[in-house]
């Protein structure tokens, strides 16, 4: 039977995974509040960070955190030329008509990123068996270094997220971007600069996970696929363009899915997540989390 | 001359000009009335003006600069305040989040800034009383005072109102006035749109009617004072 061990151990790594989940659907949900479309390649955002980690740690030796801080900041540099250089002249050549293209164009950006690693790096898959290897007792409870690690990048990661987003200048001004960009604009916020930022913010996060969980999800061309659909499940729960909510589904979804993979059997997992996502979509559309903001 | 508008003309589709010629000007230390029917091209003129839509011909020129070209992020630097049609709170944001936004064009002056926003709150007892609500919980009342605020956070030069008063009741449709007056008196050019003929006319040194896209009357405020409701009848 299953003991209070297990259950403690089943926890965390539920925590910690979703906890993943939650950020690549946070910078999936920042992305389609500011700049209005479903960024599809967000999967191979993460699968690029992933290889960066792989090569920056295991080619070039350089020394994990430190090829981390490497493999965010390079993931972010893509995503604001992404932006810069795809998505923004799509926007001024459309007006108002360019919601759908991006969303096509996302598509493209997608396939041909996912293609460009076949041909660079093959099929074969790039992983390592642990960032810290080793692990942690306390009593009963056995927990693997790298567990540890993942759930405190996660829980670092998240409050940096919500710090940057509550307390900063740049972070107010994403977010009221976000909610009235002429009045931002008014204001003399250059909402350009906004969208290009939230990109490259957004790939950021991606690949900063993709970096983390190299240990969980190896680097090959269609990672980023399973990934995604984490994220949407993340962003459907927890409500369509909310950060907070997609911070606060993504450790529920990790939980259901370490509960079911112990107590059910095996393909429940997917089933039981399938299902909850229905269940919110036909009951609660606007997501269990948020709080939505209505004029009196 | 703060503003000067030559000749402007705008329209939406080709072919079809919502404004047809419009001379229009504001002075530094004066409120400017521009009043008119649903559909004369007011809010155009407005939306124009602050870079939203874009000019077929004409001049608009700013401190005898022209801002034809100017982009709407680039109207606080200048020194322009822009009240645009309907809410622009940000419903998400606290009151205070919403005022520290309206200091983004200096916000790099950090003491400034926050004295700005300090500023707003003493002034206000109604903001000051909801400073950690969120903005989109308040009255709609209470946030047109706090757009209010923001809007002259940075000592605008040019404040361009956008039917301030709509919505609102008796009392606060005074005491959106008396913040015009009082904009007037810190040495802005106002130039304010609003349903509320009469008001207008009253706040107003200069009135001006707009109709099917083109100024029909225009002249000192007082000399309409007494026949505002012929043309109110006439023309709106």
């Amino acid at each position: 039977m299953f003991t209070a061990d297990v259950l403690i151990q089943l926890t965390i790594d539920g925590v910690s995974r979703g906890a993943m989940y939650g950020l690549m659907g946070a910078g999936l949900a920042l992305i389609f509040g500011i700049l209005g479309i479903i960024n599809m390649a967000h999967g191979e955002l993460f699968m690029l960070g992933a290889y960066a980690m792989y090569f920056a740690t295991m080619v070039l030796g350089v020394p994990a955190p430190i090829a981390l801080l490497i493999s965010t900041a390079l993931m972010f540099c893509v995503g604001v030329a992404m932006e810069r250089g795809l998505i923004a002249p799509l926007r001024a050549r459309l007006g108002s008509r360019w919601l759908v293209d991006g969303y096509v164009l996302t598509i493209g950006i997608m396939v041909v990123l996912q293609n460009l690693a076949l041909i660079l790096f093959g099929p074969r898959e790039f992983g390592i068996a642990a960032f810290w290897p080793g692990r942690q007792e306390f009593g009963d409870v056995v927990i693997s270094n790298e567990r540890v690690l993942i759930l405190a990048g996660a829980l670092f990661t998240t409050g940096a997220l919500a710090l940057f987003l509550k307390k900063t200048n740049l972070g107010r001004a994403i977010r009221a971007t976000a909610e009235h960009p002429a009045a931002a604009q008014v204001l003399g916020i250059n909402i350009e600069r906004i969208y290009a930022i939230t990109f490259g913010i957004g790939a950021a996060l991606a690949g900063a996970i993709g970096s983390l969980l190299l240990s969980t999800y190896p680097a090959y061309p269609t990672v980023g696929g399973e990934v995604l659909l984490k994220a949407f499940v993340v962003v459907i729960i927890g409500g369509l363009g909310s950060v907070w909510g997609a911070m606060l589904a993504g450790p529920l979804l990790g939980l259901i899915e370490a509960y079911a993979t112990a107590f059910a059997p095996g393909g429940w997992q997917n089933t039981i997540t399938s299902l909850l996502v229905l269940a919110v979509l036909v009951l609660r559309p606007q997501g269990l989390f948020s709080r939505q903001v209505t004029r009196p | 001359m703060l503003l000067k508008v030559r000749e402007l003309k705008v329209g939406y589709a080709s072919g079809a000009d919502v404004l047809r010629g419009v001379d229009l000007s504001v002075g530094a230390s004066s409120v400017t009335g521009l009043i008119g029917a649903n559909g004369a091209g007011k809010s155009t003129l407005l939306k124009t003006i602050c870079g939203f839509l874009r000019r077929r011909s004409g001049a608009i020129a700013f401190d005898a600069a022209d801002i034809g070209k100017l982009q709407p992020s680039q109207l606080a630097t200048h020194g322009i305040a822009y009240l645009m049609e309907g809410h622009s709170v940000f419903p998400g944001l606290t009151v205070e989040e919403n005022l520290v936004l309206g200091t983004w064009a200096f916000r790099k002056e950090r003491a400034r800034a926050k004295q700005a926003v300090e500023r707003a709150f003493e002034l206000s007892s109604v903001l000051r009383a909801k400073r950690k609500v969120k903005a989109g919980l308040l009255s709609g009342g209470q946030q047109r005072i706090l757009e209010m605020e923001r809007l002259t956070l940075n000592d605008p030069r040019l404040v361009i109102l956008d039917e301030p008063s709509l919505g609102l009741s008796p009392k606060l449709v005074h005491e959106v006035f008396d913040r015009i007056a009082q904009m007037k008196a810190d040495g802005a050019g106002v130039l304010v749109v609003d349903q509320s003929a009469r008001h207008v006319c009253a706040a107003s040194d200069h009135l001006y009617v707009l109709r099917l896209g083109e100024i029909c009357i225009e002249g000192p405020a007082a000399s309409f004072s007494d026949r505002i409701d012929e043309l109110v009848r006439n023309f709106i």
